[in-house]
């Protein structure tokens, strides 16, 4: 056909038989105006013939193409009568070699350390090809008739680098990899082991000379659609199955993952930890089992099941910790699949739920826990009769709930909280909360019942829980505290009467006491003796800086005082106390004022004080008088 | 409309008027120089972190406090100036700004220096350019920076709160901004009013 023909194009052929070989040169050699060669040479050095017969062992074949010159090695044997040949071309140092012959529809490739990007990205990349960066040894072999690429030995790989941006890129992958292709079919296979190199993707990073990959694929067409099934799996810890359907341009359509971490130490010194950094949660620590299943269907994530197994956490900074946590957290954006979770023990922002389990849907935005339930704290227990949040992925998550305190021991509370032993119980109803970003407030107060009185706790909030400098803040009123119970816990010396106390704007920053205003008094009550020991005495003076006020004196022999008022108030602010009680002047002010004979007032001078001077001289007040 | 409902609504722009000119008043002098201070103390090169900021703290306000103690009428005067007496020292914020510090000099200005990181014009930092950095030390780098954003984020707000105006987060942050920018190092890289990234 005409414009067959037309398709090759060459110009000023030249054949020359010499003494020293034969020299076939051509000027140029175009196909479809598009490929054009220059300067083509080949140059067989023994004088034999040409037709019909022409075979050479190491002839020489060099071209210009896009201004660059190339020169091949090439053994051939062609049998022009008959048809037949054979070709074996090396080139580029013998990075490569290439079989080909009438008898087979292969071509053999064999690659030795062949950077294709350096060597052909300048050819095919116009063409829309996109060539790797890496150096490749192993054979492969092209099935011409079939269209299909296969590799004959593993396909040694390294140095393979690919960027994509800043924050999605690979460098130095090395490995091997075995696969076949189909271009008729548009079917590929393949299987790499990643041994070399790293990657970056965001804020996941991986060194695959630790944290070595096993890689398996298969690429089948479905009518318009293509189905990719693969798999990614480390040896000691993930495996990982994918499904994935897309188009010719690569849209994507439908994705299931799966991946199991059955170790979950070793993944996460590997693989998490890196990630939990970023978001605050470094040195995580993890050990067990856990599973992700996940599910896109037109390209918008429709459900996420977490399923742990026996799974141990702990983060000490954030004050978090689960211990053998089992069960399944299944999300759905449509359906409510339940969701259980049970564990032996856990520690949410320091509070501590001992062995217990919850059952709850997770629903597009919404939470529901399923009825009520108890979750054990220390000896009591917070009895939840409802909880529900919505919203959750917004910065305003609303959040109802109904709960209640059994009581709990104040010695166990205060023993995990590092502070002086506290006796009693606290008790109480929590009110309904709202999240606002990262603050939560108690909507109402939360009642106490602490020390045989009353304790209201107003305006209670918690901000950055789980964040830099977590604070805690609220209002406190306290009524009717029993002092005799309150002054045995602390290790005082025994004050006998009723405590009314205030405590405005108290903000606990890093677990510790940043600001307050507080003022704290007795009041008289029918029927309650006002008493205060000897002992009390002197640890109340020496809050002033006064050791042993007096046992040193005459009163040792009085065992307590009547007293008719103490009034104690402190007004916290960078890190300084502003002190003061009863009768307040600018240098003086009165702590207890006595009721009787002896009648003992204790008067302090000293107005300012540092907190945590403050805070030991009273807890450490039991020194020896 | 009648002159009933007429002067109504000239009552009403003025109540609208008189509430407008109701205003907090923000001291931004003050917070300004506080502000000033306390980016110096984090960019300073040869700053060592102090080991007992808690103790140093309390030195310089209890003496300051003593004194005022000692005199009633200073006390007064005290407490009058309270309102624009900018405190950047709470134990929340010294805890922050030690970390800050550390932060720094650890490995914040080596980023600054080479332009990988820089300043945004919103008071934190910002990765502008880690193509110099092997892949291992770009994860690194987004946990310093993540880290430094969370801490200047709490610190915003615990100014605000520190001086109990809560509200003040934002005009604090902008104080900020101006300090972190005004003092970068010349060379170090900062976002400007409109977005863009300009070499100091």
């Amino acid at each position: 056909m005409p414009t067959q023909a037309k398709k090759w194009q060459l110009s000023e052929l030249d054949i020359q038989s010499q003494q020293g070989g034969v020299m076939i040169t051509m000027e140029t050699l175009t196909y479809v105006d598009k490929a054009v060669l220059n300067k083509i040479n080949y140059f067989c050095p023994d004088a034999i013939s040409l037709y019909p017969l022409h075979q050479c062992k190491s002839a020489t074949f060099s071209f210009d193409y896009q201004q660059q010159n190339h020169q091949l090695t090439l053994s051939t044997k062609v049998n022009f009568a008959s048809g037949d040949w054979f070709i074996s071309l090396s080139a580029f140092n013998q990075q490569l070699l290439v079989e080909a012959s009438s008898s087979s529809p292969l071509l053999n490739m064999v690659l030795f350390e062949f950077n294709a990007k350096d060597r052909l990205s300048q050819h095919l990349e116009p063409f829309g090809v996109v060539l790797p960066d890496a150096k490749l040894t192993g054979s492969l072999a092209l099935d011409v008739e079939s269209m299909s690429l296969t590799s004959i030995t593993p396909l040694q790989f390294s140095g393979l680098n690919y960027e994509y941006s800043d924050d999605v890129i690979v460098a130095g992958l090395g490995g091997e990899m075995n696969f076949t292709s189909n271009f008729n079919n548009k079917a590929l296979q393949y299987g790499i082991e990643l041994a070399q190199g790293e990657m970056l993707l965001n804020e996941l990073y991986v060194d695959f000379s630790q944290y070595t990959l096993a890689l398996t694929g298969e690429i089948k067409q479905l009518g318009e659609w293509y189905e990719f099934i693969g798999g990614i799996e480390n040896q000691q810890s993930l495996s990982l199955e994918a499904q994935l359907f897309f188009n010719d341009i690569m849209q994507w359509r439908d994705l299931k993952l799966k991946a199991d971490v059955f170790d979950a130490f070793h993944f996460n010194q590997n693989i998490l930890s890196g990630i939990l950094g970023i978001y605050g949660f470094g040195g995580t620590e993890l050990s067990g089992q856990f599973a992700v299943n996940a599910q896109w269907l037109e390209q918008t994530l429709s459900g996420v099941a977490f399923d742990f197994n026996d799974m141990y956490m702990l983060n000490e900074r954030r004050k978090l910790s689960a211990e053998s946590l089992t069960g399944r957290v299944n999300w759905q954006l449509t359906a409510a699949e339940q969701s259980k979770l049970a564990w032996q023990s856990l520690e949410l922002a320091g509070l501590p739920v001992q062995q217990a389990e919850a059952a709850f849907s997770l629903n597009g935005a919404d939470f529901l826990l399923s009825g009520p339930h108890t979750f054990p704290v220390f000896d009591g227990a917070i009895d939840v009769t409802n909880w529900q949040m919505n919203d959750l992925f917004s910065d305003a998550m609303g959040l109802n709930m109904k709960a209640s305190i059994r009581p709990i021991s104040l010695r166990l509370i205060t023993a995990k909280m590092g502070w002086p032993l506290m006796a009693g119980k606290i008790s109480g109803i929590i009110p309904g909360m709202s999240m606002n970003d990262e603050v939560i407030e108690f909507q109402g107060a939360l009642n106490l019942d602490v020390f045989e009185g009353i304790m209201v706790v107003d305006h209670l909030s918690m901000e950055r829980l789980f964040g830099v400098a977590p604070v805690i803040a609220a209002d406190v009123d306290f009524k009717g505290f029993d002092l005799s119970l309150l002054t045995e816990t602390f290790g005082f010396g025994l004050i006998t009467g009723k405590l009314n106390g205030i405590i405005n704007g108290l903000r606990i920053t890093n677990w510790k006491t940043d600001r307050l205003d507080a003022e704290v008094y007795t009041v008289k009550t029918k029927g309650i003796k006002q008493t205060i020991s000897q002992r009390a005495i002197d640890n109340i003076s020496s809050l002033g800086g006064i050791q042993g006020a007096i046992s040193k004196t005459f009163l040792r022999f009085f065992d307590d005082f009547r007293y008719s008022k103490i009034k104690l108030s402190c007004k916290l602010h960078n890190s300084v106390c502003e002190i003061g009680g009863m009768k307040n002047t600018s240098n003086q002010f009165t702590i207890v004022e006595g009721g009787g004979i002896p009648n003992i007032n204790i008067v302090g001078y000293v107005r300012s004080i540092n907190w945590d001077e403050f805070i030991s001289r009273l807890l450490n007040a039991n020194y020896e008088g | 409309m009648n002159k009933w409902s007429k002067s109504m609504l000239l009552s009403s722009f003025v109540f609208v008027a008189a509430c407008v000119t109701i205003n907090v008043y923000f001291p931004a002098a003050e917070v300004e120089s506080a502000a000033k201070e306390f980016v110096e103390d984090v960019l300073r090169e040869d700053s060592d972190t102090p080991t007992d900021d808690q103790s140093s703290v309390f030195d310089e306000v209890s003496v300051h406090s003593i004194a005022a103690a000692i005199n009633p009428i200073n006390w007064f005067i005290g407490t009058a100036h309270a309102q624009a007496d900018i405190t950047l020292s709470s134990p929340a914020i010294t805890a922050l700004k030690n970390k800050m510090i550390e932060r720094m000099s650890q490995s914040l200005r080596s980023h600054l220096d080479s332009n990988v990181i820089g300043f945004t014009n919103t008071g934190l930092v910002e990765v502008i350019d880690a193509s110099q950095l092997g892949l291992k030390d770009r994860q690194a780098l987004k946990k310093v920076v993540a880290d430094e954003n969370r801490d200047r984020e709490a610190l915003y707000r615990e100014v605000a709160i520190a001086n109990n105006h809560p509200e003040w987060e934002e005009q604090i942050r902008a104080a900020f901004v101006k300090q972190w920018i005004g003092q970068a190092k010349s060379g170090w890289s900062y976002q400007n009013a409109s977005g863009q990234w300009v070499k100091k």
